[in-house]
């Protein structure tokens, strides 16, 4: 075996060498999917935070509650644009991001009642 | 750069996915699953309409790959002459076309989504071994469309788990376009220390 590694470093250094760089490949995106199903198993992990580039509907459906309530529990007047993002409300409404958390575990709470 | 890109997909639509999706099939690094995911998961809170997400994706992805297939085929032309003049890149070519001819379908229809960061070296390596245009094409659509659908499908059905979805599944991908590489180089190791032997010429019959 070893002959046989010595003959392909003297004959074929490029092809070998990319061989190993593609099994390190391998092996890293594999401990990496064992690492990530470890990681996402926990269910504490699931749970998708708030950021700014989440429409309001978006940010209402994966919470499980209803865009219009989600709305007006905002202050925003009529039914959600389409597209209204968080961030844009944060800065219109002058709420964070935290305190719109809140207000959706607030409504999901009222909901689950 | 994928907060802002997530941002300019909420606030401007499907324009934004066909931009990612052409970009990504030129094997230019934009976040084309997550984001194709987002489109999914924003058709299921009504963000987007779903007709027009799954035609910009598809749009996007077919201009792309088409981009790179012509591209290689205008390169190869070029080329040609001067390839030919060369005993070592001939032969190579050679081989490439025969590959191409064999396998150049299914591997084109593969690598759009189950081996998808190998699909825009697949389109040059196809483009430029001579491969038929509509027989590229016709693959090409086959395999976005499983691309598109699966994509969009997972972001509608998880859309609450988008962002750990995106890494999972980019993980996944990844490691089946490095398992084939491997698998691929280990056979090129193999043929080289054990190249099979050449057939004896047929013995000529005496008169």
């Amino acid at each position: 075996m070893i002959a046989g590694l010595q003959q392909l470093w003297n004959k074929h250094r490029l092809l070998l060498i990319a061989f190993s760089l593609a099994c390190f490949l391998t092996l890293f995106f594999a401990a990496r999917l064992v690492m990530f199903s470890l990681y996402w198993a926990n269910p504490q992990h699931q749970f998708q935070p708030l950021a700014e580039w989440m429409p309001l509907r978006y940010a209402a459906y994966s919470w499980g509650v209803k865009p219009q309530e989600f709305a007006s529990e905002l202050g925003l007047k009529g039914p959600p644009g389409r597209g209204l993002t968080l961030g844009e409300i944060a800065q219109r409404q002058g709420l964070t991001l935290e305190q719109m958390a809140e207000k959706l575990q607030e409504i999901a709470r009222r909901q689950s009642q | 750069m994928t907060e802002t890109l997530l941002s300019l997909v909420a606030e401007q639509g499907v324009f934004i996915l066909f931009l990612t999706t052409f970009f990504s099939c030129l094997a230019l690094p934009v976040p084309a699953s997550l984001l194709m995911l987002t489109g999914g998961a924003f058709v299921a809170s009504g963000d987007l309409s779903a007709a027009e997400t799954f035609v910009a994706c598809l749009l996007g992805a077919v201009a792309g790959d088409q981009t790179g297939f012509l591209l290689a085929q205008q390169i190869e032309k070029r080329l040609s002459g001067f390839l030919e003049k060369h005993p070592d890149s001939k032969s190579a070519m050679a081989k490439a076309r025969v590959f191409s001819e064999r396998w150049g379908g299914p591997g084109v229809f593969f690598s759009r989504w189950l081996f998808s960061p190998l699909g825009p070296y697949v389109n040059f390596t196809v483009g430029a071994a001579g491969v038929g245009w509509l027989r590229f094409t016709i693959w090409d659509l086959l395999g976005e469309i499983t691309w598109v659908c699966i994509y969009l499908g997972l972001g509608f059905s998880f859309a609450n788990q988008i962002e750990s979805l995106s890494a999972l599944l980019g993980n996944i991908s990844g490691l089946l376009a490095a398992l084939v590489v491997t698998m691929a180089l280990g056979f090129a190791l193999r043929r080289a220390l054990h190249p099979p032997k050449k057939a004896k010429p047929a013995a000529s019959k005496r008169p």
